[in-house]
């Protein structure tokens, strides 16, 4: 019964997950792809709890989800950084 | 199906509403300032609900702490990286003036407009205002609809790169800048006052500098 649902919470997630891939291609200016890339990192940590739940190992997921998390924040903080310069 | 069940399934679909809305902003919205508002939705109501919901999945305990660690997490880092984001977007064009008109009126009357030709040359300048003019009343428009904005922020690039440390000596050198489009309306009635002539009232920033324009060519 859960793990339907969790099926169907996966779905949907994987859904916004390809609009944003789609619509990151879409967009002309680089940094309205950069904030794809953040709004992405979000929903990718989810991805990986939702992932879990319908396995039904979210005590393993939950530990990647948690380092996944900062590695995105990193990746998108030196992104930002690279992209924008140094602050005058 | 028990309560829990029930409770989890509310906040997710809840949370999974909030990412949709979060997502339709991102794409729909016409300012890219507004675009990042509309990606902290998702990263702070949206996350938290679908977040909650897992916590009452697994009925508490540590995995619930942990689950709680990630929305932490979240909460923390995104603030700084919208606000990363946002300086890069300022610092990488003067998105509507906005670098002049946030330090107040002194950075505004300081501020030097980055066009290479200098002062000192009478002829020259005599011979090309009308031009300029028209270059400088559309590169200082301030309402242009949105589509046109944001394709500034790519082609601009190089031009404004070579353009930054130029501003950057310019408070320095006190040169004195040409009237234009670009100065508020304060400074061009003190412009016109400093070469004589007299402003009436409720007159546009358009008429001003026509006022100026003519005055220089007699």
């Amino acid at each position: 019964m859960m793990t339907y649902f969790w099926q169907y919470v996966l779905g949907a997630l994987i859904l916004i997950l390809a609009a944003m891939v789609v619509l990151i291609f879409r967009k002309k200016a680089l940094l309205d792809k950069l904030n794809y890339v953040f709004a992405m990192n979000t929903v990718i940590v989810l991805l990986i709890l939702v992932v879990g739940f319908a396995g039904g190992r979210e005590d393993m997921f939950i530990d990647i989800a948690l380092s996944y998390s900062i590695l995105g924040f990193v990746t998108s903080v030196i992104l930002a950084k690279y992209i924008g310069g140094r602050k005058k | 199906m028990t309560v829990t069940m029930i409770i989890t399934a509310v906040l997710i679909i809840l949370g999974l509403l909030f990412m949709l809305a979060s997502l339709i902003g991102i794409a729909a919205l016409p300012d890219f300032f507004t675009r990042l508002h509309a990606q902290g939705v998702g990263d702070t109501l949206g996350a938290f609900l679908i977040l909650a919901g897992m916590m009452v999945a697994v009925h508490g305990g540590l995995l619930s702490v942990k689950i709680f660690l990630i929305f932490i997490i979240i909460v923390l880092t995104n603030p700084i990286g919208t606000n990363l984001m946002m300086i890069a977007a300022i610092n990488k064009e003067d998105y509507l003036g906005y670098r002049t008109r946030v330090s107040g009126e002194e950075a505004a009357a300081e501020y030097v407009s980055p066009d290479p030709e200098p002062e000192d040359e009478p002829e020259k300048a005599d011979s090309e205002p009308e031009e300029k003019l028209v270059e400088e009343t559309e590169k200082a428009e301030p309402e242009k609809p949105a589509e046109e904005k944001q394709e500034e922020v790519k082609p601009e690039e190089p031009e404004n790169r070579k353009a930054k440390p130029e501003k950057k000596q310019a408070p320095k050198k006190k040169r004195k800048r040409k009237p234009s489009m670009s100065m508020n309306k304060a400074e061009l009635i003190k412009a016109a006052e400093i070469r004589g002539i007299s402003v009436p009232e409720g007159a546009t920033k358009r008429e001003i500098l026509d006022l100026i324009y003519a005055d220089r060519e007699q």
